[in-house]
């Protein structure tokens, strides 16, 4: 099963999918939302691993003799956490005004009042 | 409930055609361990002869990638600006210094002796490995971001083990907000220099050094200390706004 790192990928892309459409919380579902950028970080990395391949530091190891796992799609990574980092404060935020405002987290019951 | 069955058999019917497209695309990526790319190994052939710089990974953020590093860190800043923006109270709710209305049963529970012991002696050490991580992120796996979620987090251990009003004390909102926009301020600066001395934006105007060394590669390690001090102090005044709600109401008299 060579291909498991990518399946991995895809299988955690859609538990949280399915978790952020069936959730019944605000702050679960902004949870469920990190799972399914969780799926990315497996995606970038798994992508970028070459059999055998060392962490990109050059301190003992030279380039050319030896074999190095992809920093580009790392360096990717890393801004995708970042990236993930700020949306989930900022909803996490938007979720305590709502309850300041409504006192309830549950999305049906947001919807209902708005009806 | 038949609406929520309804909803999630729609949910199911995407779901299963979302799963067959993504598994049929993801296994016709190139064979897992076997990636051709040539940038990879330009990347590697460059980082030496050009910055001699061991971190790779440093090489791509802070230098290939400066630019999108600076945006990467804008991103953040602007999320903590939206973040306070959001949360400030406004007129007709609960007042500026006041608690909010918590569920019941849901309180924070009462510190407890332990974390009170482990807590002072575990917040310097993980401060001195954040700043280690951070000044080697040139050499060392690590960097700027990384170090400042280290040392954000273990500042957070304050509020674990003491509650708001310690947290409040050690951590002075004002002044980390202002650190925050000078090491954000500092990339930016950083960059215009090396306009004004004629190269490209951002490009390295420090002498070299030698590889493996501290003061090595450039401009990489000051502006992966800049990001990092970024991150930390921002990571800390997103922290400050979202304890605010808080306010240490319902700690342990809730249980």
């Amino acid at each position: 099963m060579d291909e498991l790192p990518y399946l991995t990928a895809g299988w955690v892309f859609l538990v949280g999918l399915y978790g952020m459409a069936t959730s019944r919380n605000l702050v679960h579902q902004v949870m469920c939302l990190s799972v399914v950028q969780s799926a990315t970080y497996v995606l970038l990395l798994s992508s970028g691993y070459r059999q055998g391949g060392l962490a990109p530091i050059l301190i003992d190891a030279k380039p050319g003799s030896t074999t190095f796992v992809d920093p580009v799609v790392q360096a990717l990574a890393l801004t995708d956490i970042v990236v993930g980092a700020a949306v989930t404060a900022l909803l996490l935020a938007i979720i305590v005004r709502v309850w300041r405002v409504k006192h309830t987290l549950d999305p049906d019951a947001l919807t209902r009042e708005e009806s | 409930m038949s609406a929520t069955r309804l909803r999630t058999g729609v949910l199911l019917i995407g779901l299963v055609a979302l799963g067959l497209t993504l598994g049929w695309s993801l296994l016709n990526l190139h064979e897992y361990g076997d990636i051709r790319g040539s940038y990879e190994t330009q990347i590697e052939a460059a980082a030496l002869r050009e910055r001699r710089v061991a971190n790779l990974d440093a090489f791509v953020n802070f230098d290939y990638r400066a630019l999108d590093t600076l945006g990467e860190e804008f991103i953040f800043l602007t999320a903590i600006v939206g973040l306070s923006l959001v949360l400030r109270r406004l007129p007709g709710e609960v007042e500026e210094g006041q608690p909010l209305p918590m569920i019941p049963g849901r309180s924070a529970p009462a510190p407890d002796e332990l974390t009170q012991w482990i807590t002072p002696a575990f917040v310097p050490a993980l401060v001195v490995l954040g700043v280690y991580v951070l000044i080697h992120g040139h050499l060392t796996p690590g960097g700027g971001f990384q170090a400042g979620a280290i040392i954000g987090s273990a500042l957070a251990m304050i509020y674990v083990a003491f509650g708001y009003s310690a947290f409040r004390h050690t951590i002075n909102q004002e002044k980390t907000e202002a650190v925050e926009a000078v090491a954000a301020a500092g990339y930016i600066a950083m960059g215009l220099v090396a306009l004004a001395s004629g190269a490209a934006f951002l490009a390295n105007i420090l002498p070299l050094g030698k590889t493996g060394e501290l003061y090595s590669a450039g401009t990489i390690w000051l502006l992966n200390d800049l990001t990092g001090a970024e991150v930390s102090f921002g990571f800390l005044t997103m922290l400050a706004e979202f304890l605010r709600e808080t306010q240490d109401r319902g700690r342990g008299d809730d249980g």
